[in-house]
């Protein structure tokens, strides 16, 4: 639903035209969204100004705040939803929202259904003539509205006036020496080796459609027919659109990959050298997929798995890019909460939360990188970044995720120390760390051998290691100073 | 003198709460471990230093009577580490649609249910909502899966009675609903 143009006319009580619903959060240039909410919802604040507020119908319910309400509704199925949303407007209009319905369609998948526009349309199968309107006048509530002011805000606004100290360098190409010397640690973007690519120019949301129309992919928690997606793709409302993100493309299109392959569709540039998770064969983890997704999809802020690097290439449409590197020492990027080993992110829950909220204050941030990847250019994403990524318009994509020489060490720091946070490996590998150092060490006993040199380094250098960061007493990083067990002599001021 | 380690001084055995609305105010007493089953208070407690941790703990948005109820669940419930668990694992699937791990656990049995059975409505509100603000989840999750129990199976209007809800659609509206079951139906 884009954001109409024009006001809406719907009379309140006292016949007045609608005026512009501002949010009400405290945004002070939060920019408005001039059509309504398509049961006539309105943000929280606009309550103090009303005559009545709706919510007051709800009986017992009406003492329940409304995110525990909503929290409520998640236990319900169809028919209890159906049969609380017949009571009273109110409770309609938190019955109806499409979060609620997109987690039951995703816990129990119908089998044959068409995609109706909205994920309550589509798990009742039910056409939008046949769904109830009705406005709830006088509902006042942000856990209803915001996410439908956050779905219809426009975002590509942020990925405009890049700040020149943060803008992502441009090349046209590099070679393989000049990555390992000068840009394993970077963030760049390189604008010719995809156009050399056969499917670039090529490949087309129509084109894939044609050939590949019933072939199922996977999005998110769900495996769908590429016309299912496509038809997502082209009509839905949500705040997070269902993003195709799949692992299994090379197969499942019957592609070749690699320059020297007669009928090659790609191959990963050369600059970025050899992978040497390849030393692992079959048993490597996961590396390429392709990624399909609407405008306003993307990814909010994570690492890439097993402390990779990676390479992203559109072959139609263009992504904003938002990126900070990331250290023991450095905090994470505004708005990104790390748990306490660092394996968990927490961050706003869409990347238009996340924009509406943090997007100025990330850009300020020392160490912010931003750029727009077009089509045909690929971007390159060193291991370890945290990176926010916004699709500007409808996308098609290839992504792959390797190893460089550089990166090695920082590789095997993490399969040795963080096994539980290891990812995309087949239940059957067992010790991950073991076998990379095994498989390498009989197929590139040099490099390897430097690798491990690197790692004990590190490991000596005291820096924040994760094992110096598991033994150091908290206090110490805060305060700056650490409490004595009964030392007589200090005099240190206690906090 | 030497300076106060408070790591290793011994940890206050009993915790003193106070509910700061409604009539009752009298202080509550109870033991460590069972206040442990609050996040919201292992929180306060947390931030406290020694010479704090006698005091009474506020506890807001909460009346004498239902904090004691809430006490007697957390009573029975004392050391059974599920009820510690904080919830925080999620379901997961990358949709990140519920703020909260969506429980589909067994039902509401046994002393659970008795003690759920033996509260009126307004009461179980209450609870639902305590339990919220202390951060109680197992609690909370079964409050409101009593909830979910008693809508199921029922229609708009019994579900009205049973809650207070008043009926404010016009005879369009309702209408409008019963056309849309009928489409729906199969679902």
């Amino acid at each position: 639903m884009a954001p109409g143009i024009l006001l809406s006319t719907v009379e309140e009580d006292d016949s007045r035209p609608l005026k512009r619903t501002k949010l009400s959060t405290g945004d002070s240039d939060a920019v408005e969204v001039a059509s309504p909410h398509p049961l006539g919802v309105k943000p929280l604040g606009n309550a103090y100004t009303a005559s009545s507020n709706s919510k007051a119908n709800t009986g017992l319910f009406s003492r329940l705040p409304d995110e525990l309400l909503a929290h409520f509704l998640e236990l319900l199925n169809t028919e209890a939803l159906r049969g609380l949303g017949s009571s009273c407007k109110a409770l309609f209009a938190f019955t109806r929202a499409d979060d609620l319905w997109r987690a039951l369609f995703i816990e129990s998948p119908p089998k044959d259904f068409k995609w109706l526009g909205t994920w309550r349309r589509t798990y009742l199968q039910l056409s939008s003539d046949h769904e109830a309107r009705i406005i709830c006048k006088n509902l006042f509530s942000d856990v209803l509205y915001r996410p439908f002011y956050c779905a219809n805000t426009p975002l590509n606004i942020y990925a405009s006036n890049i700040p020149s100290q943060n803008k992502i360098p441009r090349l046209p190409n590099m070679t393989s020496e000049e990555f390992s010397d000068q840009w394993s640690y970077q963030p760049f973007i390189l604008t010719s080796p995809v156009k050399e690519w056969p499917i670039y120019s090529k490949w087309t949301t129509e084109s894939l459609l044609r050939d590949y129309c019933n072939i199922p992919f996977r999005a998110e928690a769900v495996d769908w027919p590429l016309k299912t997606y496509t038809t997502y793709m082209y009509n839905n409302q949500d705040e997070s659109p269902l993003y195709l993100f799949d692992r299994n493309f090379v197969s499942k299109m019957n592609l070749e990959v690699g320059k020297d392959n007669a009928g090659a569709a790609y191959w990963p540039a050369e600059c970025f050298g050899e992978d040497l998770f390849s030393v692992l064969g079959d048993q490597r983890p996961d590396s390429s997929w392709l990624i399909m997704g609407p405008a306003r999809s993307g990814s909010t802020f994570h690492k890439d798995p097993n402390a990779t690097s990676a390479w992203n290439a559109p072959l139609t449409g263009s992504k904003y890019w938002l990126m900070f590197p990331s250290s023991a020492s450095l905090p994470p990027p505004p708005g990104v909460i790390l748990s306490e080993d660092g394996s968990e992110i927490t961050s706003p829950l869409s990347i238009a939360e996340y924009m509406l909220s943090f997007h100025e204050l990330a850009r300020a941030t020392p160490g912010c990188k931003e750029g727009i990847c077009y089509a045909g250019e690929v971007l390159h994403v060193p291991s370890g970044w945290f990176h926010l990524v916004l699709n500007l318009e409808e996308s098609i994509a290839l992504t792959q995720n390797f190893v460089p020489r550089k990166k090695l060490s920082e590789v095997l720091r993490f399969l040795r120390d963080c096994p539980d946070q290891i990812s995309g490996f087949k239940d059957d590998v067992k010790d991950p760390y073991g076998l990379f150092v095994e498989r390498l060490g009989r197929s590139h006993p040099e490099v390897l051998e430097e690798g491990l040199k690197e790692l004990e380094r590190k490991d000596k250098q005291g820096g924040r290691g994760k094992w110096e960061e598991l033994t150091k007493p908290k206090e110490e990083e805060e305060h700056g100073f650490s409490f004595g067990f009964g030392d007589d002599d200090d005099n240190a001021d206690i906090p | 003198m030497t300076t106060p380690t408070p790591s290793l001084s011994a940890p206050i055995s009993t915790i003193t709460l106070s509910p700061q609305e409604g009539e009752e105010r009298g202080d509550i007493t109870i033991d460590r471990d069972v206040a442990n089953l609050s996040i919201t208070i292992r929180n306060s407690l947390s931030f406290e230093d020694e010479s704090e941790q006698n005091q009474a703990i506020p506890i807001f948005n909460v009346t004498g009577p239902v904090l004691k109820k809430i006490i007697e669940w957390c009573e029975h419930h004392r050391g059974d580490p599920a009820v510690y668990d904080d919830g925080s694992k999620d379901a997961g699937d990358g949709n990140g649609t519920a703020m909260w791990a969506k429980s589909k656990g067994a039902d509401v049995l046994g002393w659970d249910k008795k003690y759920m059975d033996g509260m009126d409505r307004e009461t179980l509100f209450d609870v639902i909502m305590a339990a919220n603000y202390l951060d109680i989840k197992a609690l909370l999750d079964i409050g409101c899966k009593t909830v979910a129990n008693m809508i199921k199976g029922k229609s708009p209007g019994e579900i009205r009675t049973m809650f207070g809800i008043e009926n404010d659609f016009s005879a369009e509206d309702i209408e409008q609903i019963r056309k849309e079951n009928e489409w729906a139906e199969d679902r």
